[in-house]
């Protein structure tokens, strides 16, 4: 059912280490480059990161380009186009409505065999195209991250990949330092990390994992990775009520986790954070 | 968003060919009852209830009968019966009346997504028919499968013959399991449970599976449900009026996701992010109206509707409108306040003024102009406020606003609708 990876892991996980979840090496094509969102994200994280998108794409919308301050960044309407056009890149970012994200993974799965990494930004996503899109890229050996994500970025590269990760300024939040980040809340990624810098601590990675009910990239392959990268001495957990994760996570270095949802143990349905339901063993107070 | 109990499960089991007793429903006549009585010998007057209850049974809801006058009291007995599962509390509304299946073995199956194996997963047993926690888990086989080729007849074979199951139940199970995954995979659910699954025998012996419960649960975000044409008020219980007039601005283009936490609370806060949510509804506790998230860079109309809709219900009672987020991502500030003081300028105009103190705890694109606009209002209609940047602790924020409720408990609310000449609460 999986392509054999790192680790011991049950299912593919193909990172080794913290550092390299986001890097200068990775090249980027996002899909649905021109859609509200992506228009204002991009272009940040683009710069940020010295320019890291290759190309996007937006069906019909060939020939246009997105603008960023260190040049544009070329469209094509499909992923093959991109390719064909002689773009090459390993890590894909989603940002496609929750009725054609998958297709989309399915899109830069099939057509690109240098394929390491996708991005899921989309929010929302069915759990029936979730379950789908995580078998795709256990098949095909590629590391997901989302869905409901806001990307990944590394301080000490100064790259971020997928959304809208530390704000619109992104090296005000990521300050070079010590402690990796790995939090199911989107938001609350940029939040500690700006509060770790008012109190004068850094990060190396840090990681938006989303709370869907697939999380694809998860504490147990946060922890393993974050074993195997010497830059991180500790990290920082954000997590909510929702599924065994953490139970299956290996920490050994420091960890400081803020369990928050214990309200939600009361709850008849999702709310918030489609993932972070309770019920069982499975609830904050377990967590 | 869930079913439970034979009235439309056996409806839904139909939809891919598995089997399920003979079932009436509540509106079923004297006559009907009779003949399923004849028919079966003996039948089950079950409770119907919206939503999922389990542990009817334990709870002596299950009613039994071989004869119309038994089965008629029990349907008296059962119609409107109360029930405590957990922290919920439930009352039916109606009964079924199932056919009996007299049988040797009762099985469990259920499947649901498993974070354990990040997979969907069945969960089989031919100790079926108590509850599967109370099962020794040597006795149960959980098995993850690909969703792409779905669950296949070996799955189920394969894991028979690991629990050493009778002989006779397995190719009736190895037959007719694997339909459910379509049921499952391909309207929308994301759990799915049949406890028990009874083995029926027919004339010449051989086993058959017949479904006697059904439970499920659907993803609300997932429209495939929708081809079932179940009836909406199937889960309209869920929903107050706010949160279903909410729901209503239900997109992907920004959340508006609520839940009514205490219609008697005092802190009205309007909160952006799903963590922001968690943490702000967790430190509020019952202080709070509702918990939100409104989030995910809402465009001005869908954000002053939703404000509209949040002040029409609840500004009234609440001492503090407390606007809360962290450091947006993408959000523009500066929109959503501008949406959210219009909205409040026209709360004002429709139904005159009320005693609120605003405490507000937010950064991001365009912070600044969008503190410039809530201040320019909140001014104009002489409300006192508190804002905060995104550098300030939000728990810190939090207990603020808790602490302007105080104070507002206390004397602030007389003494603030004395300043605004309004006539005091």
């Amino acid at each position: 059912m999986y392509k054999r990876g790192v680790g011991d892991f049950k299912y593919f996980v193909g990172i080794s280490s913290l550092a390299h979840i986001a890097t200068r090496q990775d090249h980027v094509c996002v899909l649905n480059i021109l859609g509200g969102e992506s228009t204002d994200v991009t272009p940040v994280g683009h710069a940020y990161s010295g320019g890291n998108v290759v190309f996007g794409t937006s069906p019909g919308r060939r020939g246009q380009v997105l603008e960023t301050s260190i040049g544009n960044i070329p469209v094509y309407n499909s992923v093959l186009e991109g390719l064909d056009s002689g773009h090459r890149f390993n890590c894909g970012v989603v940002y496609l409505p929750p009725a054609g994200a998958r297709d989309g993974v399915a899109e830069l799965i099939r057509v690109n065999p240098e394929l390491r990494k996708v991005f899921i930004v989309t929010e929302k996503l069915s759990v029936h195209d979730s379950r789908e899109i995580r078998a795709m890229g256990q098949y095909n050996g590629v590391d997901i991250f989302g869905g409901n994500s806001l990307g990944v970025a590394d301080a000490w590269q100064r790259v971020r990949i997928g959304g809208a990760l530390g704000g619109d300024n992104p090296g005000e939040a990521l300050k070079k330092g010590s402690i990796a980040i790995l939090s199911n809340s989107g938001n609350f990624t940029t939040t500690i990390a700006t509060y770790l810098r008012m109190a004068g601590w850094g990060t190396t990675t840090l990681i938006s994992s989303g709370k869907d009910i697939y999380i694809h990239y998860a504490a147990p392959e946060f922890a393993f990775a974050l074993a195997n990268d010497a830059r991180s001495r500790a990290a920082v957990l954000y997590v909510e009520p929702g599924g065994y994760y953490e139970l299956d996570a290996d920490f050994t270095k420091p960890v400081i986790a803020c369990v928050v949802g214990r309200w939600k143990s009361k709850l008849t349905r999702a709310v918030g954070h489609a993932g972070a339901m309770a019920g069982g063993g499975d609830d904050a107070a377990s967590k | 968003m869930q079913i439970s109990g034979m009235l439309y499960g056996a409806r839904l089991l139909s939809f891919v060919g598995f089997p399920a007793p003979e079932v009436l429903g509540p509106d079923a006549s004297e006559e009907a009852i009779k003949t399923l009585i004849d028919r079966h010998g003996e039948i089950f007057i079950k409770p119907v209830f919206k939503g999922g209850v389990g542990r009817k049974g334990k709870a002596g809801l299950l009613g039994r009968a071989k004869d119309l006058k038994t089965a008629l009291k029990e349907k008296e007995r059962l119609y409107f019966v109360e029930h405590q599962h957990g922290s919920q509390h439930a009352k039916a509304n109606g009964v079924t009346f199932e056919g009996a299946v007299p049988a040797e073995h009762e099985v469990y199956f259920s499947i649901n997504d498993s974070t354990h194996f990040r997979a969907p997963t069945m969960t089989l047993t031919h100790h079926g028919g108590v509850d599967i926690e109370e099962v020794d888990k040597k006795l149960v086989a959980q098995v993850p499968f690909d969703p792409l080729t779905g669950l296949k007849a070996f799955v189920v074979a394969n894991a028979l013959s690991g629990l050493e199951a009778p002989k006779a139940i397995i190719s009736p199970l190895v037959q007719q399991l694997p339909k459910l995954w379509e049921l499952y995979h391909n309207f929308g659910m994301t759990t799915l449970e049949l406890n028990p699954i009874r083995m029926r025998a027919d004339a010449r012996g051989r086993l058959a599976p017949v479904a006697c419960d059904f439970k499920c649960g659907f993803d609300r975000d997932d429209p495939r449900w929708a081809r079932l044409d179940l009836p909406p008020h199937l889960f309209a219980v869920d929903y107050s009026d706010f949160e279903a007039e909410i729901n209503q601005l239900r997109t992907y283009q920004g959340q508006s996701d609520v839940y009514v936490i205490n219609p008697k609370g005092t802190i009205l806060a309007p909160t952006f992010g799903g963590g922001a949510n968690s943490l702000v509804t967790e430190m509020l506790g019952d202080d709070a109206i509702i918990s939100s998230d409104f989030g995910g860079n809402p465009p001005y109309e869908k954000m002053k509707a939703v404000a509209s809709i949040c002040f029409k219900h609840w500004l009234a009672q609440s001492n503090v409108l407390f606007i809360i987020g962290g450091k947006s991502n993408n959000t523009d500030i500066y929109e959503t306040f501008r949406a959210m003081a219009d909205a409040l300028r026209e709360y004002f105009s429709a139904h005159g003024a009320t005693p609120a103190y605003v405490v507000i705890g937010r950064g991001g694109p365009n912070l600044i102009r969008g503190m410039g606009a809530m201040r320019d209002t909140l001014d104009a209609l002489g409300l006192p406020y508190r804002m905060f940047g995104f550098d300030s602790d939000m728990s810190e924020v939090i207990n603020y606003a808790k602490a302007v409720d105080a104070w507002m408990r206390a004397s602030g609310r007389a003494e603030l609708a004395a300043k605004l000449r309004i006539a005091a609460p």
